[in-house]
């Protein structure tokens, strides 16, 4: 593993809870409820992967990914399914999380894939 | 004989001229002639063989006397008709001298009276053969005459009707306040109608009808004489477009769903996410008792936000249509309808502005009314989407008895061509498949319907549109 884990969402409290829950399974994780932010922090710090909700105030999942300076495997999380055929037409997204989703299914998923 | 004014000929028993009078010569073109002893029918227009022997028969009988019309067909084309007499011409002693002709031009007179029963029988074709009920009735209602199409309408056979049937037995009693009325008119002003109504048909169902009519008089005596349209085919038509608007109500409020659904989803998820992560977390082992704490903190707050989402679009998803208007506040109404609407804005960077300080009930299904506002809101986020600094405001003002509804945004605005078109069903510019062109013709029949108005208002320095409802009575606050 590179670096650690990004999550990006405009919910503060799934921030908090992606950080109690990738730190409780002691892997590197940095959340950011603004996408500004997270891509400052892509632009100087390496990362093992990003995981991004696609509904933010200021941009889309797909316009962060768009601007995301790494190429790292890249969660769409999402609360919808309106984006869809977009976001599976796009070679860069690993996947798709719907939420709500299992921490424990995707922080195993992550372990394999990083390992 | 001669001075008599009638053309008149006394012929002797070889038919030839005896006396004659000078309307005779008129009458034949034979002014001034001398026709003593010469036969009839020498000079002047020839004498058709067929009234040389009726002249014949004459002389042969004893006694003699026949009139009859017939027609003579003129030298230079035409045909003239002629009253003719024949009658035997006896001396005291009873022996037969001739004839007595009379021959008189009586073309005119028959030409007007011949235009005059094609006349009637054009007016009596026209009453037999109107698509339009026709009847004659006297002033206490009896009916007279009545038309085929008439007949058809109240589905009484002639015989029954005419003479045996009158206005009233056929008019349900609930039109009596509007017959007082139409019977007011016809006194003061000879005329009624036109007015809607229904008539009771002999197999007892009800038949709409639409009517006027006039006072006639016939030989001194006052009838009324009626136009009756059956109005049932006009009637279905209205009951069906007024169906189809209800549905095209539903599928509109349908479209506006589907867009709102993946908003709603997002805003339902994102809480369920925070549920089960908290859960997830607990379920992990023991908690510290200041993570249960945070964590029964954030399942609750999360709860009540999905269960609000729920109670929003329960309002506006219910189906009553045809449940009557209810007073309720406007902005309360808005704000229901924001609480699922402005994430979207917020969500693209469209700054939503608000200004909601006036308030008042206004009589509406705030189902409905939500359906406006989110059309009205939905077009503006489509005409800002894409600017610099899009902004979308909804703002409420009092406007006279009525309260307006503001929808205005950072867009160009609607271009003046275009300003009565957007009003028309399917008309929309939006990508084929985006819009359904259906949304603001529905939005301004719904406002309509409620008694208000909707409209562009040209005069705001941004583009802008304007929804006015009538204040329920004193509840402006």
């Amino acid at each position: 593993m590179n670096g650690p884990i990004v999550y990006v969402d405009d919910e503060p409290t799934l921030c908090r809870l992606f950080d109690l829950h990738f730190g409780g399974a002691q892997l590197p994780a940095r959340s950011f409820s603004d996408p500004e932010a997270a891509l400052a922090f892509l632009d100087e710090t390496p990362v093992s992967a990003v995981l991004c909700d696609y509904r933010m105030p200021a941009m889309t999942g797909l316009e962060f990914l768009a601007r995301m300076p790494q190429d790292v495997p890249f969660y769409l999380i999402t609360g919808d399914h309106s984006f869809r055929e977009e976001a599976d037409a796009n070679p860069r997204v690993t996947q798709v999380v719907e939420k709500p989703f299992e921490y424990d299914a995707l922080i195993a998923e992550l372990r394999a894939l990083l390992d | 004989m001669r001075g008599l004014p009638i053309p008149l000929a006394l012929l002797d028993t070889r038919l030839r001229y005896v006396a004659w009078s000078e309307a005779w010569e008129q009458a034949h073109d034979l002014v001034g002639a001398e026709l003593e002893g010469e036969a009839y029918g020498e000079r002047g227009p020839a004498v058709p063989e067929e009234e040389l022997h009726a002249l014949r028969r004459c002389l042969q009988a004893t006694t003699c006397d026949s009139q009859d019309l017939v027609p003579r067909r003129r030298p230079q084309g035409g045909v003239d008709y002629l009253r003719r007499r024949i009658s035997a011409w006896h001396d005291p002693e009873g022996t037969r001298l001739g004839v007595y002709l009379y021959l008189e031009r009586i073309t005119e007179e028959v030409e007007t009276r011949r235009q005059l029963r094609e006349r009637e029988g054009f007016i009596d074709l026209l009453f037999e053969r109107s698509s339009v009920g026709m009847n004659l009735c006297r002033l206490d209602g009896l009916w007279l005459e009545s038309n085929p199409a008439f007949l058809e309408i109240i589905g009484y056979p002639r015989a029954e009707a005419d003479g045996g049937l009158t206005y009233w037995q056929l008019t349900p009693p609930d039109y009596e306040a509007e017959e007082a009325e139409q019977i007011a008119q016809l006194q003061a002003t000879g005329r009624y109608g036109p007015y809607e109504k229904e008539f009771i048909r002999k197999d007892g169902t009800r038949v709409p009808v639409r009517l006027h009519g006039f006072l006639v008089e016939r030989n001194g005596e006052q009838f009324i004489w009626s136009l009756i349209e059956d109005i049932s085919e006009r009637r279905r038509l209205e009951a069906q477009y007024r169906e189809e608007r209800i549905k095209a109500i539903k599928t509109s409020k349908l479209a506006v769903l589907g867009e709102l659904a993946a908003g709603v989803a997002h805003e339902i998820n994102n809480p369920l996410a925070i549920i089960e992560g908290y859960v997830q977390l607990l379920r992990q082992g023991e908690p510290s008792p200041e993570l249960l704490a945070e964590a029964l903190e954030k399942i609750g707050e999360a709860s009540d936000r999905a269960a609000k989402i729920v109670r929003s679009l329960r309002k506006i998803a219910r189906e009553d249509s045809r449940a009557a208007p209810q007073p309720v506040s406007l902005c309360a109404v808005i704000r229901d309808t924001l609480e699922l609407y402005s994430r979207r804005f917020r969500t693209h960077g469209v700054e939503l502005r608000r200004a909601l300080e006036v308030d008042g009930e206004v009589c509406v299904r705030a189902n409905e009314l939500s359906q406006v506002l989110l059309n009205l809101l939905n077009n503006a986020y489509h005409a800002v989407e894409g600017d610099a600094q899009p902004w979308v405001e909804l703002r409420t003002e009092r406007r006279g008895s009525a309260i307006g509804i503001r929808v205005s945004d950072s867009g160009a605005g609607v271009p003046p061509a275009l300003r009565e078109k957007i009003f028309d069903p399917f008309f929309t510019t939006k990508e084929v498949g985006k819009g359904t062109g259906l949304g603001l013709s529905i939005s301004q029949s719904i406002v309509t319907e409620l008694g208000g108005s909707l409209a562009i208002d040209a005069e705001w320095p941004s583009c802008s549109f304007l929804v006015e409802l009538p204040l329920e009575q004193g509840a402006s606050k």
